[in-house]
């Protein structure tokens, strides 16, 4: 084929199958909302649209993070626990008089840390990602029930606990802190070169290795990430309940995990975004709401949320293998 | 006759892997099968082991037509091979491995102290030192390979195909693997012999068939041939002839290596000019993939580099980019390219680091350089965006290139580039090698393919088990030569 000839070929297919796969999934999203709005005199209501966002927000958050190191083909198990165990130290903190930035700023710091060690075992250890972030969840949890006795740490109501019941017209403001984190992430991951090497590692590491990517950063840079947006969730948790809670986020790496996936992460590694996490973690938390407001039993929510994620990564399977 | 093949034809994209073979295969024969990489030996044994189809052509198989549609039906058959590199279950033990697939059971409980003791008789009547309770991954490759072996003769093997078996084994292993062959062959089993070590050929086979380019040249007893005679019928005398190397003036030296050691190599010196083509032969094994993965930092080494007269810090692929080092590895699919992303962003990887601001990556500025590389390299492709698993295998070898002449490397290491590429492509990377020459660049260039690198090196290095046995300069050289000092 000559290049002229090439250069006139469209395209069409390649390309389209995987944008029709994000917009399948907004279509998706649309049709569930249209179907939900005809179906019940409730759903297309400012409250509950308001708390549908409000509900998606920390999910959201930890999801974004998760992507970052689903893309790189590892996993993070431990984002539930660490968002118990920064939740109590926050309240913790506030409880002994360290003014509130200080320990907002403490407890992402503790995320970090967590995130760091992850990043150590799994780089410098070799542990795989599985096993090492399934220790942290373990130690984590384990922390913060020791750190509390078991017990609830009352957090004193102020402009903290209330920030998580304002809102920008109908958009709350934990959807907002959800799109601001989303906004630095695709930022972070589309438009500069750290987010080229963790899709580089994520697609084949030895490739990336020898084009001078340092992997080690990669990691570091990834587990990171996902740790501080599980800090933040854990921040935002607490201020929404207004007590630390050392079982909080029991689960939430699961759903993390979901969310990416039906956004189009794939768990081998180098494909994966931003924008297709925040649908998937729309969609998921859609399923929950709109089960509430058809009184359907809501143990129904998750079988509906497990054959989901089975059918979207059986259909991108298949599109990759009409593909290739 | 235990085998027989007839007008066995093959072809892939741009290749014509087997040319109309004919090959016969006595019972209780062990018939050595020798050729260049590339000559059509590795497609021929798939094809007897059922992994490939042949396009065309008849298979007889104890005089019976034989269709080998898969590898369960050549070991039905009795056909089964032993590859360079070992293929075993390591976690498992010896006696697990013998008898996998064929386990003794009874009401699908598996009796494995029966099995264990049945594994050990075989193995002390082979007359090996191995127990078979040991885990496979404890012994060493050479006994690994013996396993191999055994695990064959065990299901009742009537032909056996040893594929290069001695390429990884120590010189006290392959005498054992001999020693076996020789048993075996006593008791009836019949060896195909893959090889290129003339030591092996004239000690063990006694009929002989040499490939070249496909093509079947010469089948005959070994006692009819001598050392020179099969290496010139391997050589060829069709050199490239559509290949013009230009000469170029050949400017100070741009590398010097001395003294270099590490795994696979020992003692390895040579210098390279700016505007030089510097040719590396060998055959497997003989150390020179490992000697460049060395000199692009991937690998540790001991030795002294010294680039445009500063000794260069060895100490990671990075310091190596920043000196302007690039290296094409072998396999091109595993170690040069992120499959699943687009050309763009493989063209333009090496070169964050550098072209991005504070970290932000300008879209205009990847697109542009891809572009240029895409115009300069006339990669073939609709799209930029398309992900480079798509391209075929020769633009996928010019977006490597590509991504590198993007960093601006003056060192360029290609190794084995122009494998699985039709003729049209690796005539277009053998001018590219001309563009970077033009440009004063440095290559070394890896490659078995002995007319290849005659024809286009200026001057060649030829390795042996990890050293250099000497340093020609091709156009005065017979390729005779070149393969007696590599061949040993």
């Amino acid at each position: 084929m000559s290049l002229t000839e090439a250069k006139a070929l469209k395209p069409r297919r390649q390309l389209d199958l995987k944008a029709l796969m994000q917009l399948s999934l907004v279509a998706l999203l649309l049709v569930v909302w249209t179907a939900l709005s005809l179906s019940t005199s409730t759903f297309a209501t400012e409250g509950n649209i308001t708390n549908l966002l409000r509900q998606t927000a920390i999910g959201g958050v930890l999801a974004i993070g998760q992507t970052f190191v689903i893309i790189t083909a590892g996993i993070d198990l431990s984002v539930g626990s660490l968002v118990a165990v920064t939740g109590v130290s926050l309240a913790l903190m506030v409880s002994h008089g360290v003014p509130l930035p200080l320990a907002i700023l403490g407890a992402l710091l503790i995320g970090m840390v967590a995130g760091m060690i992850n990043a150590f075992a799994i780089h410098r250890m070799g542990l795989p990602p599985f096993i090492a972030t399934l220790a942290m969840l373990s130690v984590a949890r384990g922390s913060a029930l020791l750190l509390t006795g078991g017990q609830s740490i009352s957090m004193p109501t102020s402009g903290f606990t209330r920030f998580s019941t304002t809102s920008v017209w109908i958009v709350p403001s934990l959807f907002l802190v959800l799109l601001l984190v989303a906004a630095i992430g695709w930022v972070l991951l589309h438009r500069t070169r750290w987010g080229r090497y963790v899709f580089a590692y994520g697609s084949n590491k030895e490739a990336a290795r020898l084009s001078g990517v340092n992997i080690g950063g990669v990691v570091f840079f990834v587990y990171g990430f996902s740790a501080l947006c599980a800090a933040i969730g854990g921040i935002l948790v607490v201020s929404r309940i207004g007590v630390g809670v050392p079982t909080a986020g029991t689960g939430y790496e699961l759903d993390s995990i979901a969310a990416s996936v039906i956004g189009g992460a794939s768990l081998f590694g180098g494909e994966g975004g931003v924008f297709g996490t925040i649908l998937g973690a729309l969609l998921i938390t859609t399923i929950s709401n709109g089960a509430n407001l058809l009184n359907v039993d809501p143990f129904w929510q998750q079988i509906i949320t497990g054959l989901l994620i089975a059918v979207i990564v059986f259909l991108d399977q298949w599109r990759k293998r009409r593909e290739g | 006759m235990l085998l027989e093949l007839r007008e066995i034809d093959k072809r892939f994209p741009g290749t014509h892997a087997l040319k109309s073979i004919n090959l016969a295969v006595e019972q209780g024969s062990v018939h050595a099968i020798v050729g260049e990489n590339g000559a059509g030996k590795s497609t021929l044994i798939k094809i007897l082991t059922g992994v490939y189809r042949r396009d065309s052509g008849q298979i007889l198989f104890d005089g019976q037509a034989a269709e080998l549609e898969s590898p369960l039906q050549a070991q039905k058959l009795g056909i089964d091979a032993v590859h360079q590199e070992v293929v075993v279950c390591r976690s498992l033990s010896v006696a697990e491995n013998l008898f996998l697939g064929i386990e003794r059971s009874k009401a699908g409980l598996v009796n494995q102290r029966q099995m264990d003791a049945e594994a050990q008789a075989f193995l002390d009547d082979l007359g090996f030192n191995i127990s078979a309770r040991s885990p496979l991954s404890q012994l060493s490759v050479g006994q690994q390979q013996l396993v191999v072996c055994a695990k064959a003769v065990l299901r009742g093997t009537r032909l056996l195909i040893l594929d290069e078996p001695t390429a990884f084994l120590s010189t006290q292993e392959a005498e054992q693997l001999e020693k076996l062959i020789r048993r075996l062959h006593v008791q009836g089993t019949t060896f195909v012999y893959i090889s290129h070590r003339m030591e092996e050929i004239f000690n063990l086979s006694d009929t002989v068939t040499v490939l070249r380019d496909g093509a079947v040249v010469h089948s005959g007893p070994t006692a009819g041939v001598t050392r020179e005679r099969l290496v010139s019928l391997m050589a060829g005398r069709d050199i490239e002839q559509f290949y013009h190397k230009e000469q170029m003036p050949r400017g100070g030296p741009l590398l010097s290596a001395a003294h270099l050691s590490g795994k696979g190599f020992d003692d390895v010196s040579f210098t390279v000019h700016q505007g030089e083509i510097l040719g590396f032969f060998g055959l497997v094994g003989a150390g020179r993939s490992e000697v460049m993965m060395s000199i692009a930092g991937a690998r540790p080494f001991s030795g002294e580099l010294i680039k445009a007269g500063r000794k260069l810090n060895t100490s990671g692929v990075k310091a190596a980019l920043r000196d302007g080092v690039a290296l094409i590895p072998e396999d091109r699919r595993n170690q040069s390219l992120c499959l699943s992303q687009s050309i763009k962003f493989n063209l333009n990887l090496p070169t964050y680091d550098r072209d991005s601001r504070g970290g932000f990556v300008s879209d205009a500025e990847e697109q542009r350089s891809a572009q240029v590389q895409r115009d300069s390299l006339q990669i073939k492709t609709p799209s930029l965006e398309m992900p480079v698993r798509k391209l075929s295998g020769g633009n996928q070898q010019k977006v490597v290139i590509g991504k590198w002449l993007n960093h601006g490397a003056d060192l360029f290491m290609f190794d084995e580039p122009t494998t699985g590429v039709d003729i049209p492509t690796k005539l277009e990377i053998y001018r590219l090698f001309s563009t970077l020459v033009k440009q004063n660049k440095a290559i070394l260039l890896v490659s078995s393919y002995l007319p290849e690198v005659m024809a286009i090196s200026d001057r060649l290095i030829i390795m042996r088990r990890g050293r250099v046995v000497g340093e020609v300069d091709p156009a005065v050289t017979s390729p005779e030569e070149i393969l007696r000092l590599a061949l040993g």
